[in-house]
């Protein structure tokens, strides 16, 4: 076998050209550069406790909002924590079913209720900030009591087309049809103009992603997920069956 | 690279002049050999580096959304999920315009299959784990997104990946930067 022959020209073709090392090198460093850059971009918040205003029925940890504040609840209820985006068709869905039932429950002392609007569509929708603008609007309501009629309001005036978004008009609009009047309508209207409660927006879904809610609607039961990923049946009813809460309720509580 | 095929080119050859009656054999063992093999290159390198390059321009341009649906795999942890979702966008990227330029083919088709892998455990693990990585508001025909898109996407990866293995396997193809420079 010939083998120095044929070994020759082989040898002769890596050793001509620039040097690989230059390249590899280069491509070591971009990739190391993007991997820092990335490192910088999503540095750990400072965890500082959000310091900003809190609406009515919110929590100092800006963690949602509570509805019906007021009401002292018993002891023992269940939470019930819904995470929603006024843009979201299928939120739109769960608030038509069964979104009475709850707000029934919750007047009534039976659950205590906590919303968390969320705002992630509007990144995936490229509308920013209709979903910000919305839930700005649903705290600004909160404050003047009227937080459950803003949130029918504004789930019967999502845009027919996904995506179309809201508008500040939209938001003003849902406060009139939440039945806000007088001197407490100009403080809303000022309150939706500043955007008062946009850091609080953010803080709450912040807090959402941080609790690997990454879905819209997702519901909680005394911390029991209902997603399409987990009790799918439970959510699907939720979604489906009109004023269904009342058993869902019954069968996530008593497993 | 050529080390490993000069060497045989040259053997075949040999074969050739010395022993006739067995050079058909030989030459079908080398089937991989054939110029228009150099060809196949070109396609596995094209699709798998316009792929690169689309999708990682998609997820550049929508930041929020790319970290959002890296966390949505609950596989990193939330702020190492993010960090992620930032880099490999841009990884997608520089691998994309290496492999259609065909420069340094071998290895970016290495990290490139590295990186499919890495692809197919996710959507295998989320796929097993029944979790819907869109989020349930796209369109709203009344139907809850299911899991059922899952196996089209690894099938996707796959072939793929298959592309990214033939160019570890046979680098030297037409028309790229490394023929030009390295011969």
């Amino acid at each position: 076998m010939p083998r120095p022959d044929s070994r020759a020209p082989a040898a002769k073709i890596s050793t001509t050209g620039p040097s690989k090392l230059v390249f590899g090198g280069a491509l070591a460093v971009a990739l190391l550069a993007a991997i820092v850059i990335a490192v910088l971009l999503n540095r750990p918040a400072s965890h500082e406790p959000y310091a900003g205003p809190v609406p009515t029925g919110g929590t100092k940890g800006a963690n949602g909002l509570n509805p019906y504040s007021s009401l002292t609840v018993r002891t023992g209820v269940p939470t019930v924590d819904v995470y929603e985006d006024f843009q979201c068709p299928f939120c739109k869905q769960l608030e038509t079913q069964n979104g009475e039932a709850m707000l029934a429950q919750a007047e009534a002392g039976k659950i205590r209720l906590v919303w968390h609007p969320v705002t992630f569509l509007e990144d995936n929708l490229k509308n920013a900030p209709s979903s910000t603008i919305a839930a700005n609007g649903l705290y600004c309501a909160a404050d003047a009591g009227k937080a459950a009629t803003y949130h029918r309001a504004a789930f019967a005036g999502q845009p027919k087309k996904e995506g179309d978004g809201f508008s500040v008009a939209d938001i003003k609009k849902f406060g009139k049809q939440a039945g806000i009047k007088g001197a407490a309508l100009t403080t809303f209207d000022r309150c939706v103009d500043k955007g008062t409660y946009d850091g609080y927006v953010s803080a709450t879904a912040d807090r959402a992603s941080r609790d690997d809610v990454n879905s819209t609607p997702s519901v909680f039961i005394d911390g029991e997920e209902l997603s399409p990923t987990k009790n799918s049946k439970e959510y699907g009813k939720l979604l489906n069956e009109p004023n269904s809460f009342d058993s869902v309720i019954v069968a996530v509580t008593e497993k | 690279m050529s080390l490993s095929t000069g060497p045989s080119i040259s053997l075949s050859r040999v074969a050739e002049q010395t022993e006739s009656v067995s050079s058909s054999v030989n030459t079908r063992a080398k089937w991989h050999q054939h110029p228009a093999m150099e060809w196949v290159g070109v396609a596995a390198r094209l699709i798998l580096g316009l792929t690169y390059l689309v999708a990682g321009v998609l997820k550049a341009r929508d930041l929020e959304s790319t970290k959002l649906d890296t966390r949505a795999f609950r596989i990193l942890p939330y702020d190492l999920a993010n960090i992620w979702g930032t880099f490999m966008p841009f990884l997608e990227i520089i691998l994309g315009l290496l492999l259609i330029a065909g420069l340094m083919t071998r290895m970016t088709a290495v990290l490139g299959g590295l990186l499919m892998i890495a692809f197919i455990i996710g959507i295998s693990s989320v796929w097993a784990r029944g979790i819907v990585i869109q989020c349930g508001c796209f369109g709203s025909n009344g139907k809850l997104p299911t899991t059922a898109a899952y196996k089209w996407d690894i099938l996707r990866d796959v072939g793929l990946l298959l592309c990214a293995a033939w160019l570890v396997i046979w680098p030297r193809t037409k028309l790229s930067v490394d023929r030009a420079l390295w011969g």
